[in-house]
């Protein structure tokens, strides 16, 4: 017991004695002496990291590497969403506000955090309860206070942030992920009044993606854009109900994964709630109570009997029907479009015995037991307790003299997810861009002189110029386009090949299309024009079309261009992996299994294909080869010489490989050859049965493939690279 | 060995690791999936079901907690959260939820091991990795290197 204790009493305090007594009688003293340890099965850890906030998984990555694996993982990513989401509906309530700092010139979001342990406003023994706000610097300049900076609602944890500086029309869109402290800067294509227009994310199930909306409602001329993180590009869609809808305080709500507003019919002035639904990328009318319709204003903005408003209960829609700030009733819709699902959650009157406040819309229940309101009179936050039916002061510390100007657009609840504001596919790019296949050829645009095909501003030198083979940029802001370079003829190209591997190192073959270059220089890291170039061989370089082996390195090639030739096309041959953009996603996963499979990196890999069909495709060249050659397999010290080899009935040194079988037990075997290269291991399958069979089985060739991971992996880290990011300079 | 009592209700025996021997109900049993499968499948009517995985001490809590839930179905959600609660607190220690966690995985029963993930999760949400690695014994298999690396990128969660 002694070494648990020691730990208890660090960590527990006061705890450690009941727990020894606790422990005396039950009887387990005997158990957990110094040498019984507890010791977690790995299909248990994940079931408890699982129920951790970001916070912890993030401190808790360097326990040790089944535990970073195990965090890391895309699935984990997803299953922590879906276990946040199911307990926030749970309990009607994101349990975390988002705020902005009020400090102009240093923007920076405000989060709650919760204290790991113990919700804040659970605490009862406190008069006042308050919310501890952690700061995180936005990557911003406000210089002037016409700046318009304002938070337009959030979708699983990611939050969306809208700024806008009409001074220099500088305008932007920020999705940031508070719980992991990473944000995303994206550009808006039409900057003017981009604050005033109405903005919202959710999340697309068709296409498994989010996506940003832009409606103007106050204005008839522009359309309606929307931003796929998914495609990181914008889109333009006409679908708005020809503009039939207006609203003013469009401050949105992300209910069912969907933006939802307030807005009022045109012709009638009626209020609606509206919502815009990713997937299908249109605006549609969510149907109320019939118990709201006194709260609907017809031709003015209140009703008969007060105001209606939308706030977020857990993921769904909740309707506050506000009489007059006396009594407010909140409604929830527990199945999005359904009018008959729409359920009464709670009454909160005003006129309580210790308050007498006016109430508004609340800002988000939390945990299913508060409802933080905001009083507008009294300039600060009171939180409900339904249980007791109770209001109580809230302090937020931080902005305890701004309190006034925590308006509606500058908070949003969120909660606590592992998604990535970078939520984009691994596309591949050089300098940037990515290549679209044109329907004219090339050449033939070229030579007929069709315009539109190309255009001819391919970026000679990277865009963005960052430590190649050091942690890449967030994101590389990779264009698609048909961009070629224009080369004048007999003009003698410079390339210099910068590789720097965002998921693993790895061999890049390339291929000059139809040219024959020098192959000047190679070293290791980031290529120095300067310093490099003095090493250059230009003596006696090899001529070649292409080379296979430049891996973790930069590479310098001359070529004369004595014919037209775009640089996309040069890197025709190239593996999908050189140049590229990449985050880790869970599409980029997908995406990579897919190119796995595909037949052109087996070689290159040095791994069997995963596809059992594809075995026998990549063993036929290699086991036809193996015939002539005598078999030395100096390795592992066995001999085994082929006398005949045709079909399945192989003929060959039974005795031999019997004798090796005494020696190596089936485990080993498989040990052993999961370390050799694809070459070898064909040559072995046919040894014996044994080993044929053990090298057939399905599971050898995923150890195979992760054994032939790990050890390029090492040789990397030894070179103090980071697998991040693949470029290429031209 | 099943024996019928007065109630109609069928007994059913479990064997610990250690051979103890408990005699519960089915329906608390069947709590369990695992034992749930094994009596559909007929093992209970030989003799005693073994549980290899789960000794005694495990057992008679795994046990106290199936009663609980098996009795309590119509009763108020409140009190069954608070006992749950209560039956946590008195097992509040890492090593004894930890193997009350892997009796409730290898038995296969749902809520258990969700309660005691939770417990196990609240208990482990503010330490240190080097706590952590302390209560279950895991080996740090960084090389310093890469511990700085991995330290490194998630330093704001130190804070």
């Amino acid at each position: 017991k002694k070494k648990s204790g020691i730990y208890e009493e660090e960590e527990m305090g006061k705890k450690a004695k009941v727990k020894e007594e606790c422990a005396a009688e039950r009887g387990i003293a005997n158990d957990y002496e110094m040498g019984h340890q507890a010791q977690l099965v790995e299909d248990l850890i994940r079931e408890i990291l699982v129920r951790l906030p970001p916070k912890s998984l993030y401190r808790f990555r360097s326990v040790c590497k089944t535990w970073l694996d195990a965090i890391s993982h895309p699935d984990f990513t997803r299953d922590h969403l879906s276990r946040v989401c199911s307990e926030s509906k749970d309990s009607h309530g994101h349990n975390h506000i988002c705020l902005f700092h009020p400090f102009w010139r240093a923007p920076s979001l405000l989060y709650e955090e919760r204290s790991e342990c113990c919700t804040n406003l659970d605490d009862e023994t406190e008069e006042e309860t308050i919310i501890q706000m952690r700061t995180m610097p936005l990557p911003l300049e406000l210089n002037n206070e016409q700046t318009k900076l304002q938070l337009s609602g959030s979708c699983d944890g990611l939050v969306l942030i809208i700024f806008h500086r009409p001074m220099d029309d500088d305008a932007c869109v920020i999705i940031s992920n508070p719980s992991t402290r990473e944000f995303k800067r994206i550009d808006i294509p039409l900057p003017e009044s981009a604050a005033d227009d109405a903005w919202g994310i959710g999340y697309d199930h068709l296409n498994c993606c989010y996506k940003l909306v832009r409606a103007p409602f106050l204005r008839d001329d522009s359309p309606v854009q929307v931003f796929s993180l998914k495609t990181n590009s914008w889109k333009t869609t006409a679908s708005f109900d020809d503009f039939l809808y207006r609203t003013r305080c469009s401050d949105p709500v992300t209910a069912n994964r969907c933006p939802h507003w307030k807005a009022s019919y045109r012709k009638t002035k009626q209020i609606h709630i509206i919502y815009f639904d990713p997937s299908q990328e249109d605006f549609r009318v969510v149907p109320l109570p019939n118990e709201a319709k006194d709260f609907l204003g017809v031709g003015h903005p209140t009703g008969l009997l007060g105001t209606l408003d939308i706030f977020g209960v857990g993921g769904s829609l909740g309707l506050c029907l506000n009489n007059h700030g006396h009594q407010v009733s909140l409604w929830s819709m527990q199945e999005h479009g359904v009018r008959e699902s729409w359920v009464k959650l709670y009454t909160v009157m005003s006129n309580t015995p210790t308050s007498d406040l006016v109430l508004t819309t609340p800002w988000c229940i939390i945990k299913d037991k508060k409802i933080l309101f905001r009083v507008e009179e009294k300039n600060a936050f009171y939180s409900y307790d339904v249980k007791t039916k109770m209001f109580r002061k809230v302090d937020i510390p931080v902005i305890r003299n701004f309190s006034r100007w925590c308006s509606d657009r500058n908070r949003t609840p969120y909660i606590e997810t592992l998604l990535s504001p970078h939520h984009s596919i691994i596309i591949a790019s050089i300098n940037n861009v990515t290549f679209v296949m044109p329907t004219t050829a090339l050449l033939q645009a070229h030579f007929f002189n069709i315009s539109g095909v190309f255009t001819t501003d391919f970026p000679a030198k990277p865009p963005h110029v960052f430590n190649y083979t050091g942690s890449g940029p967030a994101n590389l802001q990779t264009r698609k386009g048909t961009k070629v370079y224009r080369l004048k003829y007999n003009s003698t190209v410079q390339l210099v090949l910068q590789d720097t591997g965002i998921i693993s190192p790895e061999n890049h073959p390339v291929h000059l299309h139809g040219f024959n270059f020098f192959a000047v220089g190679r070293g290791i890291g980031n290529c120095n024009p300067k310093q490099d170039s003095k090493k250059f061989n230009l003596a006696d370089p090899k001529y070649t079309h292409g080379d296979l082996k430049w891996h973790s390195w930069w590479m310098m090639a001359k070529a004369l261009m004595s014919h037209f030739c775009h640089p996309q096309k040069i890197f025709q041959n190239v593996k999908p992996n050189t140049g590229c953009v990449r985050r880790v996603t869970e599409e980029k996963n997908q995406h990579i299994r897919k190119m796995r499979r595909t037949r052109c990196w087996l070689p290159i890999n040095r791994t069997l294909s995963p596809l059992r069909e594809n075995i026998k495709f990549v063993l036929k060249p290699f086991v036809l080869c193996s015939l002539k050659i005598k078999l030395l397999t100096s390795s592992i010290g066995l001999q085994a010489s082929h006398k005949g080899f045709g079909d399945h009935n192989e003929v060959f040194d039974y005795k031999m490989a019997h004798q090796t079988e005494l020696m190596l037990e089936d485990r080993m075997i498989q040990e052993i050859l999961v370390r050799l290269p694809l070459k070898s291991i064909v040559r072995f399958s046919s040894l014996s049965k044994t080993w044929k069979d053990t090298i057939n089985y399905p599971d050898f060739i995923w150890s195979h493939i992760q054994q032939w991971n790990a050890p390029s992996n090492k040789f990397f880290f030894a070179l103090k690279k980071k697998p991040t990011e693949c470029s290429a300079v031209i | 060995m099943s024996i019928t009592t007065e109630n109609n209700e069928k007994m059913i025996t479990l064997m610990s690791s250690d051979g103890e021997e408990f005699v519960v109900e089915e329906a608390v049993a069947a709590q369990s999936q695992t034992i749930k499968h094994l009596i559909e499948d007929g093992c209970s009517t030989e003799g005693s079901i073994p549980l290899p995985n789960v000794t005694g001490r495990v057992l008679s809590e795994v046990i106290q907690y199936c009663k609980k839930h098996s009795s309590s179905d119509d009763k108020e959600e409140k009190e069954l959260e608070a006992w749950d609660a209560e039956f946590v607190k008195a097992a509040d220690d890492h090593v004894a939820l930890t193997d009350l966690m892997m009796a409730a995985n290898f038995l296969d029963i749902k809520g258990l091991l969700d309660l005691v993930a939770q417990t196990l999760a609240n208990m482990i949400t503010g330490k240190s990795p080097e706590e952590v690695r302390r209560m279950w014994n895991i080996k740090n298999d960084f090389t310093p290197e890469e511990a700085e690396k991995v330290r490194k990128e998630n330093q704001w969660a130190f804070e």
